[in-house]
């Protein structure tokens, strides 16, 4: 996991290098060129003087004692910059997993047993529809529908529950839509599995089979998607968080590539990452609960 | 509060390590040089003291100038040059830039909260007219999308003043003017377009002048900004009244389309000639540069090369030796002075790596200025200012004004009174009083 790390700081590093531009060419919000005597300064601060190898050995040596460097922007911590932000992110990311797994699940659910019916082709359009309208799109239409034209939700920003909903549902939707589909097929194949015709045989309910046998066996797969999915997610967080003005590390992230403000660029990213990492950790300990022959001796 | 308090807070932003993006107010005093350091590779500040101030008792401060300028007072309305307390600490110290202490007619009360707001209260033992309101709450918006949140937020009754996303100005105009709570203020700014005055096609006035002749400013301001824009005949805008003069640029008035072809021609800028047209990205600028590339092809026959770029592109272009042809460019008065429209713009003294980055150097322009530094009246100094602005406006066209900076606000004026925009372009919040 460190090693993943460091690789993504490094491709980072060096990418942030290659492409052009000036970080600290211009004041910050000014149109005025900055003072020489200042970007002097400011160039030795932050070693941008120096050559990259030495730029990177001086980062990573910084960062192994919790050291994020400093905002060029904002001349503040990096850290201090991006504190109040993860848990922004993360309050957005959890209600969206969450919606994901009820919405997801239970469309899934629905559409599997009711094979064919009006519902199951409901889901089938839904879900096509979701899966093909870009999180841009989507959400301004949702932004458009139930904040601007009926004012149901607030437009943007972050105050209260009901400042969540629209975001959330905004970063849920695609992912909502692949669950339900992923968890109607495992589902209709696990409907198919001969223990479950074994334990229709023995008489058991319809409902009794579908919440002891085939549930629990067909939500595997959709557990590890959801850990996969994680990736995703802090990408459209990234579209989420700009459309609904949400103040986490996607809008942060947005700003500092606009600013070149690449400290900021390289922390969001290495958390992200490792956010990642940790997240599928979870998930294949998740595995080992829900299917006992994965489970260690 | 002593004189030693505005040494203290002038030396603090002064010096080299502060890095201060608005140190250079304080260019004038003697020995900020020593203090600030050059930029050169390898010079050093050699000063940790500011030479050019002193107090030779507690209720006076001298400022030693390294050359006279008679406008020396209007730059001290910069708050860089505020006064700090003894427990400032230098420019580094994180504990007082968040809780700053100063002599306003507020007071900061529980500091900066990062992200979130400011909130003021009253200074009651403020030196001046004593403001009325008790408390004033700041809400800090992420920047991205702000003026929108604002405006939004100021409907749903959330905040009481707000700024205006451009495209809803006439929305906000219809809603608030009937109400009095709609500001519209020009302020001191212009937008303008930069022309690179050295390298080909635009290197003769003739041709510069055939460029803005070919602009119809009115239909872009009526088109694009749906009205609200003010257009620009002079660089010196209208609130500085004693130099104002609307008529300094004959050819920003009327487009003239016979007059600019001709100057075209005698210009060096013939049918079929490529003019690169370079704006920034991301400013909502897209639309009326489009308009004025139409223009320019339309009436002169150019071939017009629309250059988008975020910010900091194009400000390498600009300054890149092979630079040509126009810019989008703005610019925002320091303080309320004629001369900071010509001196940082068009001086040979503020050449890149200063904002002259057009590259017009005349002479006689030039010593103009020097010499209205030097006026001993605000009438000569007043008319220096006015002959260098016809040299390089008039005569030269070193630049091609488009309109003046216009500002726009709504405020709940069923509760508030009283509110207008200051020189920053912040609300009057002392004025502000209630209905």
């Amino acid at each position: 996991m460190v090693l993943v790390l460091f690789g993504a700081s490094l491709i980072l590093f060096v990418a942030l290098f290659i492409l052009p531009g000036d970080p600290i060419g211009t004041a910050a919000g000014s149109e005025r060129a900055r003072d020489p005597a200042v970007r002097a300064v400011l160039e030795k601060r932050y070693a941008l003087d120096k050559p990259l190898p030495v730029q990177y050995v001086r980062y990573v040596s910084r960062l192994v004692r919790g050291d994020l460097g400093e905002s060029y922007r904002q001349r503040q911590p990096v850290s201090r910059v991006l504190r109040g932000r993860f848990g922004a992110t993360a309050e957005l990311a959890l209600a969206a997993i969450l919606l994901e797994v009820i919405i997801g699940l239970a469309a899934g659910i629905i559409a599997a047993v009711f094979r064919y019916s009006f519902w199951d082709v409901a889901v089938t359009l839904t879900t096509t529809l979701a899966i093909g309208v870009p999180t841009y799109v989507g959400g301004s239409i949702l932004q458009g529908i139930f904040a601007q034209k009926l004012g149901w939700f607030p437009r943007s920003g972050r105050a209260g529950f009901s400042s969540i909903v629209l975001p959330a549902l905004t970063l849920a939707s695609v992912d909502a839509a692949l669950v339900a589909r992923l968890m109607r097929g495992t589902m209709l194949e696990v409907l198919r599995a001969d223990y479950v015709r074994t334990a229709m045989a023995k008489g058991l309910s319809k409902r009794t089979v579908i919440l002891k046998h085939v549930l629990r066996n067909s939500v595997i797969p959709v557990v590890t998607y959801l850990g996969i999915a994680f990736g995703t997610l802090l990408g459209g967080a990234l579209i989420t968080e700009q459309i609904f003005n949400w103040d986490g590390i996607g809008l942060a992230l947005v700003t500092a590539i606009t600013a070149q403000d690449n400290p900021i660029i390289i922390a969001v990213v290495t958390y992200g990452v490792a956010a990642f990492v940790i997240v599928n950790l979870v998930v294949d300990i998740a595995y080992a609960y829900l299917d006992p022959r994965i489970r260690l001796e | 509060m002593t004189a030693e308090s505005f040494i203290r807070g002038m030396t603090r932003a002064a010096k080299q390590a502060a890095a201060s993006d608005v140190a250079y107010h304080m260019a004038g005093i003697a020995g900020y040089t020593d203090l600030h350091g050059t930029g050169q590779p390898g010079s050093v500040a050699k000063a940790t003291e500011f030479s050019g101030l002193s107090a030779p008792d507690p209720h006076t401060l001298k400022v030693k100038l390294s050359a006279p300028d008679c406008e020396f007072d209007r730059k001290t309305l910069q708050p860089v040059m505020s006064p700090v307390p003894k427990n400032a600490g230098d420019a580094a110290n994180k504990a007082f830039n968040d809780a700053p202490v100063g002599n306003g007619p507020f007071k900061l009360e529980g500091g900066w909260r990062h992200d979130q707001g400011i909130t003021l209260v009253r200074n009651d033992s403020y030196f001046g007219d004593k403001a009325y309101l008790d408390k004033v709450e700041l809400t800090i918006l992420p920047s991205q999308d702000a003026a929108e949140a604002e405006y939004r937020g100021a409907q749903s009754n959330q905040f009481d003043y707000a700024r205006i996303p451009p495209a809803l100005i006439p929305q906000a105009k219809a809603t608030y003017e009937p109400k009095h709570g709609f500001i519209s203020k020009l302020s001191y700014g212009i937008n303008y377009l930069l022309v690179n005055v050295v390298n080909p096609p635009l290197n003769s006035p003739d041709a510069r002048k055939a460029i803005s002749l070919a602009i119809d400013r009115d239909a872009i301001i009526d088109g694009v900004f749906k009205g609200f824009q003010t257009k620009a005949t002079s660089i010196i805008p209208p609130p500085l009244k004693a130099y104002y003069q609307p008529t300094v640029c004959d050819v920003c008035d009327k487009p003239d389309l016979g007059r600019a072809k001709a100057l075209a021609a005698s210009g060096g800028l013939p049918p079929g000639t490529k003019v690169s047209l370079a704006f920034n990205t991301g400013g909502g600028h897209e639309a009326w540069v489009q308009a004025i590339g139409q223009e320019l092809e339309k009436n002169l026959g150019l071939k017009v090369d629309l250059q988008p770029s975020p910010f900091a592109e194009l400000l390498k272009k600009e300054k890149a030796d092979n630079a040509s042809g126009l810019f989008r460019a703005g610019w925002s008065a320091d303080y309320p002075s004629a001369e900071n429209f010509l001196f940082p713009l068009l001086s040979k003294h503020s050449l890149p790596p200063g904002d002259n980055r057009g590259r017009y150097v005349n002479e006689r322009f030039d010593d103009l200025l020097a010499q209205a530094r030097k006026a001993p009246t605000e009438g000569a100094r007043a008319n220096l200012i006015k002959e260098a602005e016809r040299q390089a406006i008039g005569t030269d066209m070193a630049l091609i004004p488009l309109w003046y900076r216009s500002q726009y606000r709504v405020f709940e004026a069923s509760k508030w009174a009283g509110v207008s925009l200051d020189f920053f372009e912040n609300p009057s919040l002392a004025t502000i009083h209630q209905k």
